[in-house]
């Protein structure tokens, strides 16, 4: 059923990854992202390719999940090969009427779209290692660090969306079937009539969704929420020695990285 | 005519891992003219069972049969299932849309095609049914509504599809005692002089007691009893066991024929349970 | 003397009705007294007024005329509101709406954290909670996947993991089914009997109001009658009248009174009946 399906792909384990902080692997990836983008050559890609396979390697994750969250971008990647590929300027090595390929272009082109499919690795590693609610927490933290003022809010928004999309999703299944039970039909006619059947649905969605949302505030106002100031949290985020190391592995990949880059 | 179902199973997501068998093998009629009640602890597979009526599901495992009619055969039109096999879901007020209760009457009829003037005429028979009065509530929006009246129009909803069968899931939750009792009477109104065919699911077994002919008990699935109310009620034992309750003044006989009082212990309601010990009392007044 | 915990004087509130402006007044001046340690049981037909009293319990709404003071703090005063909600826990209708976080044990955290708690101190609170309610088993669970009862227990924790001196549940039971209903009630009445935690119980289920120590039943805004389960029940006619039921073994006794056969009034559940009837 609808409701079973799980939001955010989280994949059970208790990987080294698994077991990090929240807030390390946000901060993590934001690194590793650097890293990424100082890489420029073949011996930076060399190293950053050799650290994603290692580190999706400890996380467990099979190769599968990885592999289902790069697929839908097919397009970009081949578009992004495709232009590389085709309109660099420089030594060509292929050439067919005015069609060429370039040794640079060759380059570019491979380089900018593993660029992409690590980059999609890295943070769907994030999400497949991370518990929606330890990443809310992970989010709140972070953004407080970095003195965004409403941090607070978003993470409950956040917490708040979780919590209630299965009962929204298991809401839309009903009243569309109670409206099919009178006749409706959501899945034929053409564009026009097919917006316009989703009419019966998407009102009493939206009502409803208003109704819940008012009676949540009243609850959560009865139970003495006044936005963040004062507010304490049960579950306090802790550093291990574990996360230490890991802070201490992106870095020297980053330095090695921008060493890779300028020095060498 | 009737609704017959040989042999039905549903199992939603099959082959995954949350594959679930949600009803077993069920084998059941629903003939035209009958008032049934259908009871089962939640999850017990009710909802699911009455979706097959009028094919929002479809059976994975054998065949429901509408008025001769196989639901899943090529060429069948499921509106025309719909038509004739009317839902009326929990919470049916929470699927009104539209601006007036006209026009959420209405839905129905047009979605199978009736014109206007016939539109009209099915609103308003609709609307007499459950007691609304068409002049002074056509106009105006049902979100302004009582809970009971906009329960009332949901049901109208339905009833303008003019069912021959009527499939109503717990129709009294969440409606206070006098909400309670006018949905209940519209019910039986319905049965009895629209002679239309009704199933009733409801956890109220006082309710279902007075209410019904026949009855249906699903556990885990399948089909535990089907039988006569008074039949049915009489199985306490294994009604208790997979978690039913009787109707109190079944409960009451029990007890007092536990107690060594000479009770009829096939009693369903409050009059039946009155004459019931005023016959002992006085009949043991006679001896002495 | 008992002590009073909620004192209600000649409470008025009004809405303003969407249409043309009229002014609806849904409290018509209540007077009531809550004792500590007391079960209250508050029935009536829907749009009696019953809901607005409860909002009135936790300053969720203010009087318009009148006053609501509970344990000496009235709820007009603003520098006192919150101190009045951590004292008078809330339980609403929907299980579905009342529930914050996407786990069983941070949902129940929620009021705590609000209260600004230490930590150590909240994950006790948490975990003794959820085990008053028979719950703790269920820490780690997603709100989606529990049964109607088991979320109205969740609430019924989240409300006494902050400590309050009363527990005011606006039909908690309407969504539910029976078994589902049981549950919410054996857990109330323990906490009730066991802790000793006020509690103002608001149902449409008469069955409910028969173990509660005292029932008021509203009608129009006004407390239209007043007194233990026994005397209420017991004016069958009355009770009718107010749009409302009696439960069926007071039906019955009522039934039997009529054709001559008087057993003492107030029976109201199965085994008074029958141990009135063995006699």
């Amino acid at each position: 059923m609808l409701k079973d399906i799980t939001i955010g792909q989280y994949v059970p384990g208790i990987s080294f990854i698994h077991r990090l902080d929240p807030r390390t692997k946000i901060v993590a990836v934001f690194l590793y992202m650097a890293a990424l983008f100082a890489s420029g050559d073949s011996t930076g890609y060399l190293v950053v390719t050799v650290f994603t396979i290692s580190m999706v390697f400890l996380s467990k994750v099979p190769w599968l999940m990885i592999i289902k969250g790069i697929r839908p971008l097919w397009i970009i990647l081949v578009l992004t090969m495709g232009l590389h590929l085709f309109l660099t300027q420089g030594d060509i090595i292929w050439q067919m009427g005015f069609v060429k390929i370039t040794q640079q272009g060759l380059r570019q082109g491979v380089f900018m779209t593993l660029r992409l499919v690590y980059l999609v690795t890295i943070t769907s590693l994030l999400t497949l290692t991370t518990t929606p609610i330890a990443l809310t927490d992970g989010i709140e933290s972070v953004l407080k660090a970095l003195f965004v003022p409403v941090a607070h809010e978003l993470a409950m928004m956040m917490t708040i969306a979780l919590r209630f999309i299965p009962t929204l999703i298991e809401e839309t299944e009903k009243i569309m079937k109670a409206q099919m039970a009178r006749g409706a039909d959501f899945d034929s006619g053409g564009i026009v009539s097919r917006a316009k059947s989703l009419i019966p649905l998407l009102v009493p969605l939206f009502l409803s969704s208003f109704r819940r949302a008012d009676e949540l505030a009243m609850a959560m106002e009865a139970r003495c929420y006044r936005g963040g100031e004062n507010r304490t949290r049960m579950k306090q985020l802790q550093m291990t020695g574990l996360d230490y190391m890991a802070f201490i592995i992106v870095f020297v990949l980053l330095i090695v990285c921008i060493i890779i880059r300028f020095w060498m | 005519m009737s609704i017959v179902l040989t042999g039905v199973s549903h199992t939603y997501s099959p082959n995954s891992p949350y594959e679930m068998k949600a009803i077993k093998n069920i084998d059941l009629e629903i003939t035209e003219g009958e008032i049934i009640g259908l009871i089962g602890h939640t999850g017990s597979g009710k909802s699911t069972l009455i979706q097959h009526f009028n094919g929002l599901l479809k059976p994975t495992e054998g065949r429901v049969l509408v008025d001769g009619v196989d639901i899943v055969k090529k060429g069948v039109k499921l509106k025309d299932i719909r038509k004739k096999v009317g839902l009326v879901f929990q919470y049916p007020e929470h699927q009104l849309f539209e601006e007036t209760v006209y026009k959420d009457i209405a839905f129905g009829p047009k979605n199978i095609g009736l014109d206007q003037e016939k539109t009209k005429s099915r609103v308003r028979k609709a609307m007499k049914m459950v007691d609304l009065d068409y002049a002074k509530y056509r106009d105006i929006s049902p979100f302004t509504l009582s809970g009971g009246e906009k329960r009332r129009v949901a049901l109208a909803g339905v009833l303008a599809m003019q069912p021959k069968y009527l499939v109503l899931d717990e129709p009294t939750a969440g409606l206070d005692p006098r909400g309670r009792d006018e949905i209940l009477r519209h019910v039986t109104e319905l049965h009895r002089r629209e002679n239309m065919t009704i199933v009733i699911v409801s956890h109220s077994m006082d309710d279902i007691a007075r209410l019904v002919d026949r009855l249906i008990v699903i556990n885990q699935g399948e089909l535990v009893y089907n039988d006569r109310t008074r039949e049915c009620f009489a199985q306490y034992e294994e009604l208790k066991r997979i978690g039913l309750d009787v109707p109190t003044m079944t409960a009451l006989m029990l007890r007092l024929a536990e107690k060594g009082w000479p009770v009829r212990t096939d009693i369903l309601t409050i009059k039946e349970a009155k004459e019931e010990i005023l016959r002992v009392v006085r009949g043991g007044a006679a001896d002495a | 003397m008992v002590r009073k915990v909620i004192e209600i004087k000649n409470l008025i509130h009004r809405y303003n009705s969407s249409q043309d402006g009229i002014v609806i007044e849904a409290l018509k001046g209540v007077d009531l007294h809550v004792a500590k340690g007391e079960f209250l049981a508050v029935i009536g037909h829907n749009g009696s007024g019953k809901s607005t009293l409860a909002k009135h319990l936790n300053a969720l709404l203010l009087p318009h005329e009148g006053s609501v003071t509970i344990n000496g703090l009235d709820t007009r005063k603003k520098e006192d509101t919150w101190a009045i909600r951590q004292q008078v826990g809330m339980v609403f209708q929907n299980p579905d709406n009342q529930l914050v976080a996407a786990t069983v044990e941070e949902d129940t955290a929620f009021g705590p954290e609000n209260l600004g708690i230490e930590p150590v101190e909240i994950r006790r609170l948490v975990d003794d909670s959820l085990e008053r309610v028979g719950l703790s088993s269920f820490h780690k669970r997603a709100p989606h996947l529990l049964s109607g009862g088991q979320k109205q227990r969740v609430a019924i924790a989240g409300i006494i993991a902050m400590r309050p001196n009363v527990l005011v549940l606006d039909e908690p039971t309407a969504m539910l089914d029976p078994t589902g209903r049981k549950e919410v009630m054996a857990t109330v009445s323990a906490l009730n009997k066991e802790e000793g935690l006020t509690v103002v119980h608001i149902t449409h289920f008469m069955e409910e109001a028969v173990f509660a120590d005292r029932v008021v039943v509203m009608s129009e805004g006004l407390i239209a009658m007043e007194g233990t389960p026994r005397e209420i029940f017991s004016r069958v006619e009355e009770i009718k009248r107010l749009r409302l039921d009696v439960p069926q073994i007071a039906e019955l006794n009522g039934c039997l009174a009529k054709e001559g056969l008087l057993l003492p009034p107030g029976i109201l559940t199965l085994e008074e009946m029958v141990v009135a009837l063995c006699q």
